[in-house]
């Protein structure tokens, strides 16, 4: 069976919204979501990976269709990929980094201790689900900052890096960012609310 | 084959800092990391430079008054698994 979500149009959270119903009100079956912009595109594949379900992007003339394979009856939330996901990738646990400096004291200390707080997340086994970096954070991520190969290998092991685009607007930052998914204040609140935990960098 | 890496400890932050200082105003390929569990030295900092360069670091640091508690080579697999993730020949500090 085949669902159409027609987004286009819709500001952000509404396609991730209406494709997650979409997703967990049907059965097994495809939902194909429409979309108008990259962005909105980028959210709903990581809505579709956050689940576990396959998805295929097709460019159209006016966006992108999403093709999302759901196969099971049931969509990441049967009680063995919830364990999984506690105890093997930390699945539930978010960094928020509101800060380009870790902890009050000495700048230079404070950006040396972020640099290793970065490079040592990157060298444990256990890893958080996702790194928030809003106000201050978001300088990590701009180009020429030495925290950025940090977050690459974070990123590709799999730990999302959103990034507060307000946040990369105010600082004159927005075609700089290096590395991470630009986010708005509803993805970035949904995603705190939801966490199991949030350890916020002070 | 990866070239091997080296490990310089340093006695306190303010040496590790002003040695990471000095390599970068050389131009000298290093990465600032938190010294590994499997050395026990006096800082937290330690610097990871080419072995090939060790000798040369060590004459800049040595110039300008610093010098390493101690030098170690990176093992291979324990701390210095991800040296491949975080080469060191790009610009320093990247």
């Amino acid at each position: 069976m085949e669902r159409l979500v027609d987004a286009r149009g819709l500001a952000c959270p509404q396609p991730v919204i209406n494709t997650k119903r979409a997703l967990e009100e049907g059965g097994a079956g495809t939902v194909i979501t429409l979309v108008d912009n990259p962005i909105a595109r980028d959210n709903v594949l990581k809505l579709a990976r956050s689940l576990g379900c396959r998805a295929e992007v097709e460019e159209r003339e006016d966006g992108f269709a999403i093709r999302i394979e759901r196969e099971g009856a049931e969509i990441a939330s049967s009680p063995a990929d919830d364990k999984k996901k506690t105890v093997d990738a930390g699945t539930e646990v978010l960094v928020l980094i509101p800060t380009d400096l870790f902890g009050q004291g000495a700048e230079e200390l404070g950006q040396v201790l972020m640099r290793m707080f970065l490079y040592t997340l990157t060298e444990l086994k256990e890893r958080p689900a996702g790194i928030i970096l809003i106000n201050g954070g978001v300088k990590l991520a701009a180009q020429g900052a030495e925290t950025v190969p940090f977050l690459e290998a974070l990123a590709a092991a799999g730990v999302e890096i959103l990034v507060c685009g307000t946040c990369l607007d105010y600082y004159g930052l927005k075609e700089r960012l290096a590395v991470g998914t630009v986010s708005n204040m509803y993805t970035i609140a949904e995603k705190l609310l939801q966490a199991q935990r949030v350890i916020t960098i002070p | 084959m990866p070239k091997e890496h080296c490990l310089l400890t340093f006695a306190s932050t303010h040496a590790a800092l002003r040695s990471e200082k000095l390599l970068r105003q050389r131009g000298v390929p290093f990465l600032l990391i938190p010294t590994p569990r499997e050395i026990s030295a006096g800082c937290g900092l330690t610097l990871r430079v080419l072995c090939d360069q060790v000798q040369e670091v060590q004459e800049i640091l040595a110039a300008a008054g610093v010098s390493p508690e101690g030098v170690f080579t990176a093992p291979e697999g324990g701390a210095g698994s991800l040296l491949d993730k975080f080469p060191l020949d790009r610009d320093p500090g990247r």
